[in-house]
């Protein structure tokens, strides 16, 4: 409480802190490549320097027999006639001098059994990734994870009475430590179905890809970086009574210019009940139940499905599915769910909107509405933003979900007669992504740089950054896929 | 001309141009203290050559992209990641230390990639991880996203 940084002069020739630090009674002890040991005494908050015994090539902290003996033991490396020489030196505080150690004799000398047994523990082969976990005279070996590493580190800095304190061989943990991180940084990197299986390769993985906050959001953050090798694609299907959903052919196919493949949809949820009223966003997306008239939240990837808590469909009549846009406020890492409704209003036909946040202790609260008369469809989001294209008056309104504030800027002149916005190459490119005719029907491919700071928007149109070209094979399938307009993609 | 020492010893000569690319060593010539030899306790000499190898390659990467030398870039960065888990383990570990942050993105790209389709005990097998969930737990895992556990693209076998 009540405390704050404070600066600490620390010596010129001490260039690189070592992270294999030792604390030991109010001292934290470290080594150098430069054949110093530094040390730091918390009490003073001074930083000294004890010289090694002689010359010495290199030395670092034992530090296990460190913790165990209470006092610093440190190995070194010293270089005689051609040939190095490995040996524990253990540090005196009183005259500051080094004695050599024979531990193997030394140790059992003192009827301490424990030590021999480290020794062996020690020779455990790292490419187990085990560490070692010592408890008085028990040896306990346990799989190396993050939550035990955790452990370890509390452990450690509050356990004082030696008898009853539980050593971590530091070393080890420390690799496996490494180890994870690389594992964190490659596993952040793979697609949702990979995860899912990956969850039962080991303890370490599950409890990493399940319960790390921090794997889960650096995940989230990576597949929404616009490059994007490692994300699926899942097609959903608008409800459609005429048609069988459920006997549609199982089959894949690339998308053209992406190295990704499209996944089957998901029967998870009864295509006869369930219709999609919403946008998806990260991977989720709003299903309307006709029977219940309730709300659920699908999650596309896992099929998970949940109800919201709280009714939407006391605006209109509950045959109709409530409009819908999902959201993620990027700032407040939550996410937003919008109700479009339609007015009368003085004889008028208002669009009006609603927000909540989804969450506890959460209600609807009233935001802007649109003064048109004609309300636009679908909504898209991308980066914390939602998407409409208003075709009657050629403009794109946006909202953004942190402000909570509705926008709009208009189409390219000369294209401006109407407009698509391409939901699949704006959520692959991480970019908005139209498609925008003019009077004669002639149409031309858009993608917007900066919108993601919609700030940029309000004085101007956005710059046209690019005006792609792509080949004649893709503009056909564009032009059929934006025919089919049952199908909406979704990614995660 | 910087000297890099590795932690078995051996001395390597870098141009200062190619070793700026790790942020680490960067800031060590930024602070004045590379004017001796550098030692890297944490990497080896076979590890430290990749890197090297890898730094001088892109040394030149704004230019590479005017000159249209980035297929050629390309190339090379492919030929690089291929090389065994051990090795690519060593650089990523090498990459993480010295905070190379393209070499960092181009490994763990890499493996990523490796284990994507992978089945679980192929990976299992690559990883040299032992299994130390119980057969119940397996199966409640698997009876928990069943769909996670099928497909035509899953690969089982191990290289």
């Amino acid at each position: 409480m009540d405390s704050s940084w404070r600066r600490i002069k620390r010596p010129s020739n001490w260039y690189i802190m070592s992270w294999r630090c030792i604390f030991l009674n109010g001292v934290l002890f470290s080594t150098d490549p430069r054949e110093f040991i530094f040390y730091f005494n918390f009490t003073e908050e001074k930083f000294g320097l004890i010289p090694c015994p002689e010359y010495c090539y290199s030395s670092r902290l034992n530090v296990m027999r460190t913790a165990l003996a209470g006092n610093l033991v440190m190995r070194f490396k010293f270089h005689h006639g051609g040939r190095f020489d490995d040996s524990d030196w253990i540090h005196n505080e009183f005259n500051n001098d080094f004695t050599r150690l024979n531990c193997q004799t030394k140790w059992e000398g003192e009827g301490d059994k424990k030590f021999a047994r480290l020794e062996a523990a020690e020779k455990i082969d790292k490419s187990k990734r085990e560490h070692v976990l010592a408890k008085s005279s028990h040896i306990i070996r346990v799989p190396a994870s993050l939550h035990d590493f955790k452990f370890a580190k509390s452990h450690l800095a509050c356990s004082q009475a030696r008898s009853t304190r539980l050593l971590f061989e530091l070393e080890t943990i420390m690799e496996n430590h490494c180890f994870g991180d690389i594992i964190f940084e490659i596993l952040s990197r793979l697609p949702a179905k990979s995860l899912m299986r990956f969850n039962c390769v080991c303890k370490t993985w599950n409890s990493l890809i399940r319960d790390d906050p921090n794997f889960v959001q650096s995940h989230i953050a990576r597949s929404q970086a616009p490059p994007t090798a490692t994300r699926l694609l899942f097609d959903l299907y608008y409800h459609d009574n005429k048609r069988d959903v459920a006997v549609k052919e199982n089959k894949k196919r690339r998308i053209e210019g992406f190295p990704l493949e499209l996944q089957e949809p998901r029967h998870y949820f009864n295509y006869e009940k369930m219709r999609t009223c919403s946008n998806h966003c990260n991977g989720l997306i709003c299903l309307y139940n006709v029977e219940d008239t309730r709300v659920y939240l699908l999650n596309v990837t896992t099929g998970e499905i949940k109800a919201l808590s709280f009714s939407v469909n006391d605006v209109k009549s509950p045959l109709y599915p409530p409009r819908l846009c999902l959201g993620f406020d990027l700032v407040m890492e939550k996410y937003k769910l919008l109700q479009l409704f339609v007015e009368y209003n003085n004889n008028k036909l208002v669009t009006k909107m609603r927000i909540r946040t989804l969450g506890r202790d959460s209600y609807w609260r009233n935001c802007c509405h649109m003064s048109s008369t004609v309300s636009p469809l679908r909504s898209n989001f991308l980066n914390g933003v939602l998407y409409w294209v208003h075709c009657p008056c050629s403009r794109i309104f946006y909202f953004d979900l942190t402000k909570e504030e509705l926008q709009s800027f208009s189409l390219p002149e000369e294209y401006s007669h109407f407009a698509v916005l391409d939901s699949m190459q704006t959520a692959l490119r991480g970019k908005l992504v139209m498609h925008c005719f003019n009077t004669e029907i002639n149409f031309s491919n858009y993608i917007y740089d900066e919108l993601v700071k919609p700030k940029k928007v309000e004085e101007n149109n956005p710059p046209l950054i690019e005006n792609f070209k792509e080949e004649n094979s893709y503009r056909e399938n564009f032009v059929k896929r934006s025919r089919e307009r049952k199908i909406l993609f979704c990614i995660t | 001309m910087v000297k890099l020492k590795s932690n078995d010893d051996k001395e390597f000569e870098v141009e200062e141009a190619a070793v700026i690319q790790s942020e680490m060593i960067k800031n060590m010539i930024e602070d004045g203290c590379a004017t001796s030899v550098i030692p890297l306790p944490n990497i080896d000499s076979k590890t430290l050559i990749k890197v090297i190898e890898y730094l001088n390659k892109h040394i030149n990467m704004g230019k590479a992209a005017e000159t249209g030398e980035e297929d050629d870039l390309k190339e090379f960065d492919e030929q690089f990641v291929n090389m065994g888990w051990e090795e690519l383990f060593d650089v990523i570990m090498a990459a993480n230390y010295l905070n190379i942050h393209e070499l960092m993105e181009l490994c763990c790209q890499s493996a990523a990639d490796r284990l994507k389709n992978k089945s679980v005990r192929a990976v299992r097998e690559m990883l040299k991880i032992t299994n130390d969930l119980t057969e119940e737990e397996e199966q409640e895992i698997i009876n928990d996203a069943p769909w996670a556990f099928e497909g035509p693209e899953i690969d089982d076998t191990v290289n």
